[in-house]
């Protein structure tokens, strides 16, 4: 009875079971959870970045958006789709979902929902925040590894960074 | 004793679909989005709720928060309905009243990833195996929505590894993963195979009526298409270069 149920967590596509590990060697590599802070990070525009881990998408207008997973989300200008042309990066740190009316941009940010007025691209106005009850959504630990688990107490898990675990108790199968 | 758990999470790639909307300033999502928007009200679904926002100009708040159960992942509008996708089953909730969901039916299956969208009288759901979702069967279903109460399964269709969806007309399109994008009839509700994408990573895709936009790992492709006769189209690509853990 030392651990209580372990969700499922599902992975890029896939589907991923965290659990116990297969065994719990005294020294591994392994994976730390990386927690934001509730406040982490302004809402900004900047230039734009490489898509590096493409999430969701999204269209407004004549607007492409593609969620770079926990970052924040790549704006496209998207009238001619044989040239979308990048507009720059909205920076919303723990970014996964997005949905825009009447040109406000609705986004989670950690735990929070965020309205964003996006009548002007290049200077986003928060116009509104609100938390979000049980979103309880971060990253899950890559797949077939140890990791340390998480304390949901510390915040939300936005990144996982590579290190010698110790007697880890907690694996991603 | 110290108690770990570990919340459900959902990391995206995920695969997609037109949330048509007669509302021209309203935007267009994917098959496996946590967010939906009808009227002026925003639905979310987290692990274990639906949220609702209301997004009225000065009083953007949450409205209500009601508890589903476990393993939900995406949300579609449609009508007076909303179609949860679950772990375990499709949730249909009546939105008549726009701020208390209630509960219609869940259609339960076996456990599997499974995303569903919504057009007309048909919702359209994939069924897919994963490492956590072994007892899942990879499957494309459609099933007749005409009386939400009482929906009835009246096809399948073996797939590879479904995950999004999306569809225009009969022309209905699946994400595959690393087994690429399908292209299907559904006229008259018998499902074809038309065309496949085999050598694209698809996760996620929003489809308009002659033009889909396409995401994954390699990037965001878009084509132009059309159904009859089946002809895809690639017209430009956003490259992705992909981070290392």
């Amino acid at each position: 009875m030392k651990h209580l149920p372990y969700f499922i967590l599902l992975l890029t596509g896939a589907c991923t079971f965290v659990g116990e590990p297969p065994a719990r060697p005294e020294r591994v590599e392994g994976y730390v959870p990386v927690y934001a802070e509730a406040s982490a990070g302004e809402v900004k525009f900047t230039s734009p970045r490489t898509v590096k881990a493409p999430g969701k998408i999204y269209t407004y207008g004549t607007y492409l958006l593609i969620n770079e997973v926990n970052l924040g989300i790549h704006v496209y200008e998207n009238s001619n789709p044989a040239q979308p042309e990048p507009l720059g990066f909205l920076e919303i740190v723990g970014n996964t979902d997005m949905a825009i009316r009447d040109n406000i941009l609705y986004a989670n940010h950690l735990g929070q929902l965020l309205a964003i007025n996006v009548t002007n691209l290049s200077t986003p106005q928060k116009v509104g925040e609100v938390t979000i009850t049980r979103w309880l959504l971060g990253v899950p630990p890559p797949a077939r590894s140890y990791f340390q688990c998480v304390e949901p107490a510390n915040g939300i898990v936005i990144a996982w960074k590579k290190e010698t675990l110790r007697n880890p108790e907690c694996y991603a199968h | 004793m110290r108690i770990r758990i570990f919340a459900l999470a959902l990391i995206l790639f995920s695969c997609s679909e037109a949330n048509v909307s007669s509302d021209s300033t309203q935007g267009t999502g994917g098959s496996l989005t946590r967010f939906a928007i009808k009227d002026s009200y925003l639905y979310i679904v987290t692990g274990f709720t639906i949220n609702v926002y209301s997004l009225n100009a000065g009083a953007f708040n949450e409205v209500n928060s009601i508890t589903i159960g476990f393993g939900l992942e995406t949300i579609q509008a449609n009508g007076d309905f909303l179609y949860l996708g679950a772990n375990d089953a499709m949730y249909i909730y009546s939105i008549a009243d726009r701020t208390k969901p209630e509960f219609v039916f869940r259609y339960a299956h076996i456990v599997s990833c499974d995303p569903v969208v919504v057009q007309g009288n048909r919702a359209y759901v994939t069924l897919r195996t994963g490492n956590a979702c072994n007892l899942g069967v990879n499957m494309l279903e459609i099933i007749d929505i005409s009386d939400p109460y009482s929906p009835e399964l009246i096809a399948q269709h073996q797939m590879t590894s479904p995950g999004g969806l999306g569809i225009s007309g009969t022309c209905l399109f699946v994400c595959e993963g690393v087994n690429g994008l399908k292209m299907l009839n559904v006229a008259n509700d018998q499902i074809t195979e038309l065309l496949e994408l085999p050598e694209v990573n698809a996760y996620d895709v929003i489809v308009k009526p002659n033009s889909f936009i396409l995401t994954g790992e390699d990037g965001i492709f878009q084509y132009d298409y059309t159904c009859d006769p089946p002809v895809l189209t690639l017209v430009s690509s956003i490259p992705v270069q992909r981070a290392d853990f």
